[in-house]
């Protein structure tokens, strides 16, 4: 079994925090997921892995409508950072579907704007999703070190 | 005498009286006292009328009318505001419940546990419905509140009517509808709302399908100059004619359960063509059918500053 993917998700209701696990466990992708629940709290674990050199996390999901701090604030956060967060994917989780929100989430160079469904089987695209978007951003960081450590082991 | 445009558009004309101070009077003018002709506001109520000279009350009058009608836009503006956000804010609880049961169902799917997803399954469909009904709602204040106010173009109706069939293509060929599509006009709306309207003429009908025979619609139009009257004819169960107008009611319907709908449809068809400066009426025969007829300005309505594209080479 391969490396477990690690997720910030940034998420107020306890009720989307589960389904984003089941998504996962129903893929079966090897997870650990940090859940915070406001946007300061987000931000702080943002810096924090930033601080370490940006290895803490795989993926990041958040919520737009966080308390505290936006998610977009958190998306510009990721994206100027030094190390190697700043190329992670950015996955955008939100109930608004209006084009404004849309629109931003990608000017601020969000991967995936996932609009909370209604129907569990919607939602539960979230899985393939995510483990599409981790194995592109692995095949990315190891083709960009390539000739270095095998990266840190990561199995296809 | 002078003419303000009513809520839909239409110039309504006003004539100002002048009340002298006398006892019979009471100081009241009211359209008991003036048959035939509309008081200010075209209120059923009497207006309180202070003495002043004619020329003054006539300018008093029309501002303070133009005053009360911007209170009633401003009221209005934030009544659509508040039914698209209330609606918006109600679907994120309903879409938990909504997840939540589904996974329910899925837990107690074990055969012995009939009772609970029998309980679960009364869940699904009542947040089904009431999905339904705040897609309604939101629809209905969304009439006014995306449509493009001042953004009215000449519309050849068979492209809106295409759109919405096309919508419903499965719908229909399920059904085994048959279409039949006469001459269309092009009328002045937003090509947008009209499809709307074209859609929920169609789900109407499919809901009201006679269970014996084959759903035929008919849709042809008039142009009659300044305005346009098109007509949407099914071979459905019809309704008694005296409900011509109920069905047009908000959350008015005349079936129970045994039919689908939130009585919506048709609320917002009337929306539409209102917002339009138009008209939209119904006649129906039970078991025989129903014939929807709206009326919406053509394009060589006086007043609707489209001179230019008639010349602009628009064929009709």
């Amino acid at each position: 079994m391969g490396p477990a993917l690690r997720i910030l998700l940034a998420e107020d209701n306890p009720g989307d925090v589960f389904l984003v696990e089941e998504a996962l466990n129903r893929q079966s992708i090897a997870h650990e997921i940090t859940v915070v629940s406001d946007g300061e709290r987000a931000w702080k674990s943002i810096e924090a892995a930033d601080a370490a050199g940006g290895r803490a996390f795989d993926l990041f999901m958040l919520d737009l409508n966080l308390p505290v701090r936006p998610g977009l604030e958190l998306l510009a956060r990721i994206r100027r950072s030094r190390g190697r967060i700043s190329k992670a994917p950015v996955v955008i989780v939100t109930s608004s579907n209006s084009t404004r929100d849309r629109n931003a989430a990608a000017r601020g160079g969000a991967d995936y704007y996932f609009c909370k469904p209604s129907k569990l089987e919607e939602f539960l695209k979230l899985g393939p999703i995510l483990e599409q978007l981790w194995i592109a951003s692995t095949m990315h960081f190891e083709s960009a070190s390539s000739g270095h450590s095998a990266a840190n082991g990561k199995s296809k | 005498m002078f003419t303000i445009r009513n809520s839909l558009g239409n110039p309504v004309a006003y004539q100002v009286f002048v009340a002298s101070p006398c006892p019979t009077a009471k100081g009241v003018l009211g359209p008991e006292r003036y048959p035939g002709r509309r008081c200010i506001g075209e209120s059923a109520t009497p207006l309180k009328v202070a003495t002043r000279n004619g020329a003054n009350a006539a300018g008093h009058y029309a501002r303070e009318l133009e005053r009360a009608n911007e209170k009633l836009r401003r009221a209005n503006r934030e009544l659509e505001e508040f039914a698209y956000v209330a609606s918006h804010d109600l679907r994120e609880p309903l879409r938990m419940v909504n997840i939540y049961s589904e996974l329910l169902v899925q837990q107690c799917s074990e055969p012995g546990d009939l009772q609970s997803q029998h309980f679960a399954r009364h869940i699904r469909d009542g947040v089904t419905r009431m999905e339904q009904l705040i897609q309604g709602v939101l629809q209905y204040s969304q009439v006014i509140h995306e449509g493009r106010e001042y953004d009215v173009s000449p519309v050849p109706l068979s492209q809106p009517l295409a759109q919405a069939l096309d919508i419903f293509s499965d719908r229909l060929g399920a059904a085994g509808a048959r279409v039949e599509i006469g001459e269309l006009p092009t009328v002045v709306a937003d090509e947008m709302q009209l499809s709307l309207l074209f859609q929920n003429l169609i789900s109407n009908s499919l809901k009201y399908a006679h269970p014996k025979r084959q759903l035929s619609l008919r849709i042809c139009g008039r142009d009659q100059g300044e305005t346009c009257t098109t007509y949407f004819a099914d071979n459905g169960i019809g309704f008694e004619p005296q409900f011509g107008e109920r069905i047009f009611g908000l959350f008015k319907r005349l079936h129970g359960r045994d039919v689908p709908g939130t009585g919506l449809g048709l609320a917002i068809c009337r929306r539409i063509v209102e917002r339009y400066g138009g008209e939209i009426h119904a006649r129906g025969k039970p078991q025989q059918g129903a014939t929807f007829f709206f009326r919406l300005k053509g394009i060589n309505h006086h007043g609707s500053g489209l001179a230019n594209f008639t010349s602009g080479g628009q064929s009709r």
